[in-house]
């Protein structure tokens, strides 16, 4: 009866051989479920066992012997064939790998897999933004599409290198910001966070401020035609700006004057127009905020219709009956006049006094010389004192002239420029004004409109002693008026009178910059934007304000090196430049006309007249009561007590903050540079 | 199929330089001289042994020449001069200058990586062999004052035509004594082979060792025991001449056991039974006692001894004192076999029962009272004779996944030539594999006609010289465990070297060598990736009751 | 414990701690470098790659078993420990589930690494017991040699029987089915997930004809029968020894085509990024 092995039998040393895991190939039958046979696969894969022994021959009994080991069951009974080959021969078996051999051809192959797959995917579909090609990283958005193309190269700088470049890169740094520096450009620091001018900030900021920002920290690309690589999350700007913010309602509060950062450029004071003058104007008063304002063209700010418009219907007999005079007669003294060369201006002035008036002024003068009395010619100048325009224009000290003597230079440029005129009409007027005012603002604008025949008559007049009174002229522009030249605005706008006042604001400045005359500069200014006469009627509306856009210091005060300039057109005043705001989605979604009062709540009690006593404009000033932020996150707050067409309303950080200052490009189209291969 | 002439007994002579001269002169030295030399099998003569089996040593005085707790296989005549054996205290390690084993450097080590031949099992080059032998003496020169040394310590003085060294080579242990030589001596080493044959051949030489065997064991066990440690020496030999030298089972206790099963080894004439009358104190010296106890219909091993443990002093102990009804309360038996000492009761009344200040304790009722299984283990590590092994490989089956690393770490260790089978007994979770378990009594060694399988003298690891293993298989056939596995040997083209004159394949003996000569130590344990494998030492019977 | 023990014990504390530290620091750094704008991705990506590297040297190890560089166990736990660590850090690294591009080759071959070895390190745990408790250990390379050797025993003892008694039914039975069931191992799935389908097929088998059998027959019945128990004993055995193999058919090769993945992904990265 045959039985299987006791326990002890399995594991007696001649049955059981050593078994070899760290072997390559294991016996081909036994992988076929076969019998293994004891000698196994040689080394190199081949079959090993193909005969059970290899019989001996005894030379002694001259016969072949079975040498089967015993670990295979000993010698066979069958014993060798007579030609001494083992009886137990069998076909050799494809020996296999090892279940350990295979799995690392598997690794091998895997290995070389991936290989060939990235080799292979390198030359297929290569730039075409193929996902499979692991140098494709998508395409790119479609306004780079259009500008780089397929050149990887104008961003990526390694990729024409070679395998040892590429290999090498890996302990190199790579800056590609750079690169896109290479067409984009900003406002202040190229690679500082928000473009922030480093030395300009206060102290005291985290430190990490001064790290060199990185486009492509915020900006990535490759992510297709509809890619937007301006589109940044909130998230993003959570890595530097950590307030937690579960929606807009946490956003820190409002500047209390917000939106109001200065006062506007033009003195309109919505609170006693629509509580006092609308109601007393009757037919002429707007109904709604939208008979000024064009919410059509709302952006930032809403424009406005415009004076003529608007304010036209009311103030356009403000502007009308306001002349300026621009030059006037000084008094001469006898010595004085004498000196000027009336022969020759006889000859100019043929229309004007006899040439026996001249002749007797110059037997005047000659009289005067001798020591005799002058005779009907006491006084020839009509005894006014001299406007501050003309003083500042001749460079008077003092508004007379009379005391001075015949010779000082400010006679004796007055006298040549009446010989002048009369030569040769309005141009040595220009001229004057121009070497005057430094040409900030040109001459002939400022006398725009003036003939040469108007002036050079009046000059004549003048000099003749004769008084020429005109009427102003019907709708504006120039006229004589006794002693003076005089200008009377056509209306609202008047360029000539925008000439002066330009001019006027200017003056003490360039005064300055000389440093001559600057008294004479600063009468003339405030004599111009004085607002009971002349050229200030515009300064009652237009804000006469410094140009450089910064309030000033408590402790500091406007001086006249101070630029100063009158606010023609009304502007919009940004917040910040990182704070944007657009009305027009606003007046949209809520309906023109209707809702301006939902934000702008007038403040009945604010005097905005205040605000513009000084040059200095940097000082919230408003009609309105600030917007807080509690007015925007009514809608944009997010929360779930929120009606729910509100809800759906954008709180992005985005949605009212710009990150870059001014972005821009750094070439023109035209300019741009040759491609470098 | 290569060939070549079968490698020979004698193919390795203990020491190459023995001229015939010496041999005719050692043939005629009173101890030879008195031998028939007929009684020599043809094939193994009286010359031969002496020729090839021992070798000629000069000794200068103060030199040592076999050091305590050394490996040896062999035993020493003398032939001129005199040697002194350091008995009590001994001589401290420091002054033996024992030489570790010599190990692999790191970069040797590695090398293997290379070199291993993975493709072909069993590779060996036969280019011309090395005539490097074995030596016990290559270790090194070692002089101690020999002055000084019998200052401190009993010695006994031995002359010429005494015999020393024969306990570790009959016993196959550690070296029991230091022996320094007194004068320039001239010593005959005779290795265990030798040894043996004169033993089975000649009645004079075996009455002659055995009773120096016994005698000097005798003497060297009860010193060494605490229970005699502070006797005078005239009252230690009172002790040792009454004290009864009995030897069970016998000494080729593995040939029985390879015959019969587990189970059946149970059955054994124990040397006392429990309920006898207790006359004296049993104190193993060699090989291996269970203690067992009646439960039920059978005996249950309450634990086993091994050299060193004693039996029945604690029932001897109360005798004295007078209480009544004393009697053994377990049984012991040989496990295969087992030297006892008998120490009579009355020399125990004389010598050592007054000095003693505490009662003798043992913990056999403890061990009765445990729950019965949790010995299952201990049971069975005593019927399978596992408690034989000092590096025992076991792998818990729990954790082990059958990766194989273990294996292939030993074959990265051994040329790609793995040196045990990841498989064997089982009990419970635990696996003890075909691995060499390098024994306290490695049997394998008894039969081995030339040395090859030998006791490493640093470490005792049991190990293969694979040039002088001559393929016969005794040692194999010898292990009661099936750890030593025959292979049959290749050339590097992979093809088997086979015997010029029979074309029998060439077989060598090989087994585990525990890694004795890499650094690091075994490559199996470092190679497993779960802790699952671990070697222990049966003999440390808590190691057993931690791995339970 | 023993000292050896404790030690080892303190060792993989050790391991588990310094995970944690890991972790926490490359979060840390993940963090700030994300808020100063830098890219994380650099740091985490060194770390993940040395991380990868040292897994991977797992495989090396397991080379060098014959020179003292650590127990393998060690290296197991650093490997086990440091492949959770490795997930965390891929996390922070990839930030995407599904990339896009080559990329997703990368996740895909990290995600097969990944999952292959935490399926390893359960069925590590959990089979070892399953294939103890059979009683039967095998070695996975001799299961053709077993059942070789059973089909020779079976194969004699059914001649022996039609020698003996002349009946046909042990043999028929033999031809017509159960020498299908000892060619190979059998109902590996159902051996894998211990349905008892191979023990009830061939017991069933043996039982329907068991009414044919008389006197001598029966005994060689009865053998069948406990050829048949250890024929189910191996069956379990190749599926349980095969699932603790096969995961690493995957895990290995998946790791080698990460590897060049990872190179050439660190590569482009810095040629075309940083």
């Amino acid at each position: 009866m045959t039985r299987l092995d006791s326990p002890s039998e399995r594991f007696r040393f001649d049955r059981s051989t050593y078994e070899r895991p760290n072997k390559t190939w294991r016996c081909g039958r036994a992988a076929a479920w076969g019998k293994p046979c004891p000698l196994g696969p040689k080394g190199d894969g081949s079959c090993g066992g193909t005969t059970a022994c290899n019989p001996h021959f005894d030379e002694e009994h001259q016969r072949w012997e079975c040498r089967r080991p015993n670990s295979v069951g000993g010698p066979c009974a069958e014993g060798p064939k007579p030609d001494g080959t083992c009886a137990h021969c069998q076909p050799p078996c494809v020996p296999r790998r090892t279940l350990r051999a295979i799995r690392g051809r598997l690794a091998l192959l895997c290995l070389l897999a991936v290989l060939a797959a990235i080799g292979g995917t390198l030359t297929y579909g290569a730039g075409s933004g193929d996902d499979l090609n692991s140098l494709s990283a998508g395409p790119l958005s479609a306004s780079h599409a259009r500008f780089v193309g397929e050149d990887c190269a104008s961003c990526h700088t390694g990729h024409q290198e070679g395998l040892g470049t590429w290999v090498a890169s890996i302990f190199h740094d790579n800056d590609m910001a750079e690169n896109c520096l290479t067409c984009h450009a900003f406002a202040g620091e190229q690679r500082t966070a928000h473009n922030f001018e480093l030395a300009a900030l206060p102290a005291g900021l985290p430190e990490h401020l001064s790290t060199k920002t990185d486009c492509t920290s915020c900006h990535v690309e490759h992510m297709g035609l509809d890619g937007d690589l301006t589109r940044v999350s909130d998230a993003q700007c959570s890595t530097c700006h950590t307030v937690e913010m579960e929606s807009f309602a946490d956003h820190v509060a409002f500047d209390p004057n917000f939106p109001s950062r200065r006062r506007t450029t033009v003195l309109f004071d919505h609170a006693s127009h629509l509580g006092k003058h609308f109601p007393q104007a009757g037919a002429a008063a707007p109904e709604s905020c939208l008979d000024c304002h064009i919410v059509d063209r709302a952006e930032a700010s809403v424009p406005t219709l415009g004076f003529d418009a608007t304010c036209a219907s009311c103030h356009a007999g403000d502007i009308d009956d306001r002349a300026m005079t621009v030059f006037s007669v000084p008094e001469f003294s006898a010595e004085q006049f004498t000196a000027l060369d009336h022969e020759y201006l006889g000859e100019l002035c043929p229309s004007r006094g006899s040439p026996q008036f001249y002749q007797s002024l110059i037997a005047a003068r000659a009289a005067v010389a001798d020591g005799e009395e002058f005779g009907d010619f006491e006084s020839i100048a009509f005894g006014e004192a001299i406007d501050p325009v003309t003083q500042w224009l001749i460079g008077s000290e003092s508004d007379e002239i009379y005391d001075l003597a015949a010779d000082d230079p400010v006679v004796d440029d007055l006298l040549w420029l009446y010989l002048d005129i009369a030569e040769s009409g309005v141009t040595p007027l220009a001229d004057l004004m121009d070497e005057r005012g430094g040409g900030v603002v040109p001459g002939r604008n400022l006398i725009a409109g003036l003939s040469d025949a108007t002036l050079r008559q009046a000059v004549c007049a003048w000099t003749s002693n004769v008084d020429v009174a005109e009427d102003p002229p019907v709708g504006g522009g120039w006229f004589v008026d006794g002693l003076a030249l005089r200008y009377l605005p056509t209306g609202h706008a008047d360029p000539v009178m925008r000439a002066w006042l330009d001019l006027g604001v200017a003056a003490p400045a360039i005064a300055f910059e000389e440093d001559a005359g600057i008294e004479q500069a600063v009468v003339m200014r405030d004599t111009l934007i004085d607002a009971r006469q002349g050229p200030g009627a515009c300064i009652e509306c237009h804000g006469v304000s410094l140009a450089s856009d910064v309030a000033l210091a408590e402790d500091e005060e406007v001086d006249e090196s101070m630029a100063v300039a009158v606010d023609w057109s009304r502007m919009d005043q940004p917040w910040s430049p990182y704070v944007g705001y657009s009305h027009g989605p606003h007046i949209s979604l809520l309906g023109q006309g209707t809702a301006c009062t939902f934000c702008h709540r007038l403040d009945e009690a604010a005097v905005l007249g205040e605000a513009f006593q000084t040059f200095d404009a940097m000082h919230p000033a408003s009609s309105f009561l600030p917007i807080g932020k509690a007015q925007c996150v009514d809608c944009h707050g997010g929360g779930d007590d929120h009606q729910a067409v509100v809800v759906a309303q954008g709180q992005g950080c985005l949605l009212c903050h710009d990150y870059h200052l001014d972005s821009a490009f750094r070439h023109q189209m035209a300019e741009m540079p040759e491609k470098t291969e | 199929m290569s060939s070549i002439p079968r490698p020979q007994r004698w193919d390795r002579p203990f020491d190459e330089n023995m001229s015939d001269d010496d041999v005719a002169r050692l043939l005629a030295f009173p101890a030879f001289a008195d031998i028939d030399a007929a009684r020599f099998p043809d094939q193994i003569p009286l010359e031969g042994i002496v020729h090839n089996d021992s070798r000629l040593l000069h000794f200068a005085p103060g030199e040592v020449v076999v050091r305590e707790g050394d490996y040896g296989n062999s035993a020493f005549l003398v032939l001129e001069g005199t040697v002194s054996v350091v008995l009590a205290p001994g001589l401290p390690a420091s002054m033996l200058g024992r030489s570790s084993s010599r190990k692999r450097g790191f970069a040797s080590a590695f090398s293997q990586l290379w070199r291993n031949r993975n493709d072909v099992p069993e590779v060996r080059v036969y280019e011309r062999r090395s005539q490097a032998a074995a030596s016990s003496q290559a270790a090194g020169v070692t002089m101690v004052d020999i002055a000084a040394v019998k200052q401190g310590n009993s010695t006994v003085q031995l002359g010429s035509g005494r015999i020393f060294g024969e306990i570790a080579a009959l016993a196959r242990g550690p070296r029991t004594a230091t022996v320094i030589a007194d004068s320039n001596s001239v010593l005959l080493e005779i290795r265990w082979q030798g040894l043996r044959e004169l033993r089975r051949f000649d009645a004079g030489w075996r009455e002659r060792i055995d009773r120096t065997y016994r005698a000097n064991a005798l003497k060297v066990h009860l010193g060494e025991d605490p229970l005699f440690a502070g006797l005078p020496p005239e009252a230690l030999e009172k002790v040792a001449a009454a004290t009864l030298f009995e030897t069970y089972g016998s000494l080729d206790w593995n040939v029985q056991f390879k015959r019969k099963s587990g189970s059946e080894s149970r059955d054994v004439p124990p040397i006392v039974a429990e309920g006898d009358y207790p006359d004296g104190l049993l104190m193993i010296r060699g090989g291996f006692a269970r203690v067992t106890r009646h439960i039920g219909n059978g005996e249950r091993s309450l634990t086993y001894l091994s050299a060193g443990s004693s039996f029945g002093l604690d029932e001897l102990y109360r005798m004295w004192r007078g209480e009544p009804g004393i009697s053994l309360r377990a049984s012991i038996a040989p496990l295969g076999y087992v030297d006892v000492l008998r120490v009579p009761y009355f020399i125990l009344v004389e010598h050592v029962f007054p000095n003693l200040t505490q009662p003798p304790q043992d913990n056999l009722h403890e061990a009765y009272e445990r729950p019965l299984t949790d010995d299952s283990l201990m049971e069975w590590a005593i019927d399978e004779r596992f408690i034989n092994g000092t590096r025992t490989m076991m792998i818990d089956l729990d954790r082990c996944v059958r990766c194989d690393d273990c294996v292939r770490a030993c074959a990265s260790t051994h040329g790609g030539n793995p040196r045990f089978v990841r498989h064997g007994k089982q009990h419970d979770h635990w696996m003890v594999t075909n691995a060499c378990m390098h024994c306290i009594d490695p049997v394998c060694m008894i039969g081995c006609p030339t040395g090859a399988i030998h006791r490493d003298q640093a470490t005792g690891m049991v190990v293969i010289n694979d040039e002088s293993c001559i393929g016969c298989q005794t040692c194999a056939n010898s292990c009661p465990y099936d750890n030593i596995r025959m292979v049959e040997i290749r050339n590097p083209l992979g093809d088997i070297i086979a015997d010029s004159a029979t074309g029998r394949p060439i077989l060598k003996a090989s087994k585990c060598d525990f890694c004795y000569e890499q650094p690091g130590g075994p490559a199996c344990v470092r190679a497993c990736p779960h802790d699952a494998l671990s070697r222990n030492s049966f003999a440390e019977l808590a190691k057993l009751a931690e791995l339970r | 414990m023993t000292f050896q023990g404790s030690l080892r014990f303190a060792l993989r504390m050790a391991l588990g701690a310094g995970a944690v530290v890991l972790v926490a620091v490359v979060a840390l750094i993940d963090r700030s470098q994300r808020l100063d704008l830098l890219h994380p991705e650099l740091v985490t990506g060194w770390v993940l790659l040395a991380a990868v590297v040292f897994l991977a040297l797992l495989n090396v190890r397991k080379k060098l078993s014959m020179v003292p560089v650590g127990r393998a166990s060690d290296w197991v736990a650093a490997h086990v420990v440091l492949g959770v660590v490795v997930i965390v850090i891929y996390a922070f690294h990839a930030r995407a589930i599904w990339p896009s591009g080559y990329e997703l080759a990368l996740a895909l071959l990290f995600y097969a690494v990944i999952l292959s070895g935490l399926i390893g390190y359960l069925l590590q745990r959990m089979a070892p017991a399953s294939l103890a408790n059979l009683g039967y250990e095998v070695i996975w390379e001799r299961i053709p040699a077993e059942l070789a050797d059973m089909r020779e025993r079976i194969e004699a003892s059914i001649l022996e029987c039609a020698r003996e008694t002349g009946s046909e039914v042990l043999p028929r039975l033999y031809r017509e089915e159960l020498a299908w069931y000892f060619r190979r191992p059998r109902f590996v799935l159902a051996s894998l997930v211990g349905t008892g389908a191979s023990s009830s097929w061939v017991h069933h088998r043996l039982d329907s004809v068991s009414i044919y059998l008389r006197g001598k027959e029966i005994e060689h019945a009865t053998f069948l029968r406990e050829c048949a128990r250890r024929k189910v004993h191996i069956d379990r055995a190749y599926a349980i020894q095969g699932l603790l193999k096969c995961w690493l058919l995957v895990h290995v090769p998946a790791t080698y085509g990460f590897l060049v993945l990872v190179l050439w992904h660190l590569i482009l990265v810095h040629v075309y990024l940083v």
